[in-house]
């Protein structure tokens, strides 16, 4: 079991789900992508597929336009772009759980824009950003056509079974930039860590970290500037508790809005 | 940058563990090395030779897509022929994926050159299987128009048919492969990135370690050479130069500014050599607006890297000569030696220079930093990364002390997944894989995946 292989089967189950039985019931499957992908029903309806520029990066290499095609996948369409309604075909939205694609997704549901609307997201859904999109859909009356909600934990792209990215722009600057701001720092930090979580789920095993350790003989000037940075350290442990308890309730890997 | 990857590590260590919490148990865990890009890179700018990492070098390749221009007026050859007659330029899209394409995954680690030969060797068998196809159903229809055809014969002529569309799949890949050879080819010679790529290795095997003038004079030759290579050639040579070499800063100084003299010469000096710089079908001869952006931005880069060597130094340079020593006691392979060179003894100098000079010839032998690091966190080398990285295990609590579990047996390294923090490179990937036997997978992963040149303008940006 390679990680592509993994992820292909994760993404296939997760395009194949369309048995639509009005929610949650066929839906209970493993978020951590062990099982035999769902392709058996010969009644697979046709669906569209909507995802936006990153996590077109992660299906790309993955499926061809013909693979999707036999998954039942149509059309495939940004979320970004002008879609037309297509009130008789369920759709399957895979993006990232932003708030900003939440709004767009919360505005084609009032609008009735598909049958029904699948949603996955790459990765795990913050709280405060699930309970606002949760918020805006019973305002707008969008409810009744969200079929479901799922975590998938695919973020990150496998170019070939043995290589994969996270498909991060710039990062050696991210990383590296002496003017970057503290919370700059932390989201990049954040976005690798939950990119490796990704693949670590994905694989299904609980791996062993090894890490470069820091030197503990360097130099005064060194220590002065290590002594910054470990005070940076202790708020940052106070953030990771903090993140660690927000994370469990959520991880679940599918929640019903 | 020590305590960044503290950082880093603080934030990544509770996440995976709370998650993994309970699940379920696997005999062979994985290894997960996570790396720093600063901690190599050199390799990120270095060229390759091998047919993947070159693709990626010279032509413009994203996400498993190649594209490239076709010029037609050049080599109207077989794969020229076929694509060319209407517009000047063709632009050409491929998708190229290395698990369904048995030609690629063959020789995508292999030297280019190798992988030339045996495109064409492969052709040409299937087109002979493929005419011999062809002549056995023609030959098949005469006898069973004559009725006495014999059952094992039409059996035959089956399969034979059965074949052929398999054949012409595979004939129409290796197709693909030609025409993607030769338009990195066109690039490899315009600019001799040979050349370039065996001084990188030397420099960066540590061939020069004990005659810095020499790997000067070198490198000073071909950085004024108006002949061969393209700008952006030429910076990567200077910060390969600057980064393996222990010499002062004066010597990078000297060369940056001949390579920019050079440069500069060779711009006023109207339609001098029209090497290289073809990239994007964009410019030819002089110093263009192009090529002038470009020598900025390697400037640029070459100061943050030499910014970076000076900070490198204050803090943990005679750290890391001691580590190195160790390493060198335990290993003996360390290749990187020219980073910190000391003459730490003569016999493991002379074993790498031996090592080193097959290396060139294969492609193969010289291992990377990273590739050193995980072979020996794989391998549980004593004295080592193994014992120098944090150990970091989900289900246990806190740090787990490396030097413990050395009393202890512990499970050979099956899977590992090395990650680097700031970019991966193909030429890395590549070289990862020599760990890789049978009995152990390596997966490689970065937080993306540049090309040389992108890797130089992210080093300029930071400058």
């Amino acid at each position: 079991m390679t990680l592509k292989s993994s992820q292909l089967a994760a993404v296939t189950r997760m395009l194949s789900f369309n048995k639509d039985s009005g929610g949650d019931s066929s839906l209970g499957h493993n978020p951590y992508g062990h099982e035999k992908p769902n392709i058996d029903d010969t009644t697979n309806p046709w669906k569209v597929l909507i995802y936006d520029k990153h996590t077109r990066g992660i299906i790309s290499p993955l499926l061809s336009v013909s693979q999707l095609r036999a998954l039942g996948v149509t059309l495939h369409l940004l979320l970004h772009s002008d879609r037309e309604s297509i009130p008789d075909v369920p759709a399957v939205y895979f993006v990232r759980p932003t708030q900003e694609n939440l709004a767009i997704i919360a505005r084609d549901c009032s609008k009735h824009l598909y049958q029904r609307s699948h949603l996955h997201f790459s990765t795990r859904m913050e709280r405060p950003v699930m309970e606002e999109f949760a918020r805006l859909v019973v305002n707008t009356g969008g409810l009744d056509s969200i079929a479901s909600i799922h975590d998938q934990f695919v973020e990150f792209a496998c170019l070939e079974n043995r290589l994969f990215t996270l498909n991060v722009e710039d990062s050696y600057v991210v990383y590296n930039d002496p003017g970057a701001t503290e919370s700059d720092m932390e989201m990049a930090m954040n976005g690798i860590a939950g990119g490796l979580f990704s693949v670590v789920a994905t694989l299904g095993s609980v791996p062993v970290i090894r890490c470069p350790r820091v030197r503990r003989s360097i130099s005064l000037l060194c220590s002065v500037i290590f002594a910054c940075f470990l005070l940076n350290c202790s708020t940052l442990t106070v953030y990771s508790i903090v993140y660690l308890f927000s994370g469990r309730s959520t991880r679940d890997g599918r929640e019903e809005a | 940058m020590v305590a960044r990857k503290l950082n880093r590590l603080i934030t990544e260590h509770p996440t995976l563990v709370r998650s993994k919490d309970g699940s379920r148990m696997t005999h062979h865990r994985p290894v997960l090395v996570i790396m720093d890009r600063n901690m190599d890179l050199i390799t990120p700018v270095q060229h390759a030779s091998t047919y993947q990492a070159l693709i990626d070098d010279v032509l413009e390749h994203r996400a498993n897509r190649v594209e490239f221009n076709v010029k037609p007026d050049s080599n109207d050859g077989s794969a020229g022929g076929r694509l060319g007659r209407a517009p000047p330029v063709v632009r050409k899209k491929f998708d190229i994926d290395p698990d369904v394409d048995p030609f690629y995954s063959r020789h995508k680690f292999h030297p280019f050159p190798e992988a030339i030969e045996s495109n064409g060797a492969e052709l040409q068998d299937v087109t002979v299987r493929e005419q011999q196809i062809r002549s056995k159903t023609t030959g098949g229809k005469d006898q069973s128009s004559s009725s006495t055809a014999p059952t094992d014969g039409s059996a035959d002529l089956a399969t034979a048919v059965e074949s052929l569309p398999i054949l012409l799949e595979r004939k129409k890949k290796l197709e693909v492969h030609t025409s993607i050879l030769q338009a990195a080819m066109n690039e490899v010679a315009a600019r001799d990135v040979p050349q370039f790529y065996e001084l990188e290795i030397s420099l960066a095997t540590g061939t020069y370690k004990n005659d810095p003038a020499k790997a000067k004079k070198d490198v000073m030759e071909l950085v004024c050479d108006g002949s061969v290579g393209n700008v952006n050639d030429k910076v990567r040579l200077v910060i390969v130069y600057a980064l393996s070499i222990k010499g002062k800063g004066a010597d990078v100084d000297e060369v940056t500014q001949a390579m920019r003299e050079s440069l500069e010469t060779r711009g006023s000096a109207v339609g001098g050599g029209g090497d290289g710089t073809v990239e994007g079908g964009a410019t030819h001869g002089t110093l263009t607006k192009d090529d002038r952006v470009r020598l900025e931005v390697g400037l640029r880069a070459i100061d943050y890297l030499k910014k970076l060597r000076s900070m490198n130094m204050i803090g943990t340079m005679s750290d890391m000569i001691a580590t190195e020593a160790e390493t060198y006691a335990s290993t003996g392979s360390d290749m990187l030696s020219g980073f910190l060179s000391r003459a730490t003894n003569q016999a493991t100098g002379l074993l790498s220079k031996a090592t080193d000079k097959l290396g060139t010839l294969l492609g193969k032998i010289h291992k990377n930093r990273a590739t050193i690091v995980v072979e020996n966190i794989c391998e549980m080398r004593p004295n080592t990364e193994d014992d120098e990285y944090l150990y970091l295990d989900p289900r246990v609590k806190g740090d787990v002390d490396v030097s413990t579990l050395r009393n202890a047996t512990r499970a050979p390294v099956r899977e590992a997944i090395a990650f680097m923090i700031g970019g991966g490179c193909y030429g890395e990937y590549q070289n990862l894989q020599m760990v890789a036997d049978e009995r152990r997978n390596i997966t490689y992963g970065s937080t993306e995946i540049v090309d040389p040149c992108s890797f130089l303008n992210h080093l300029a940006n930071l400058a």
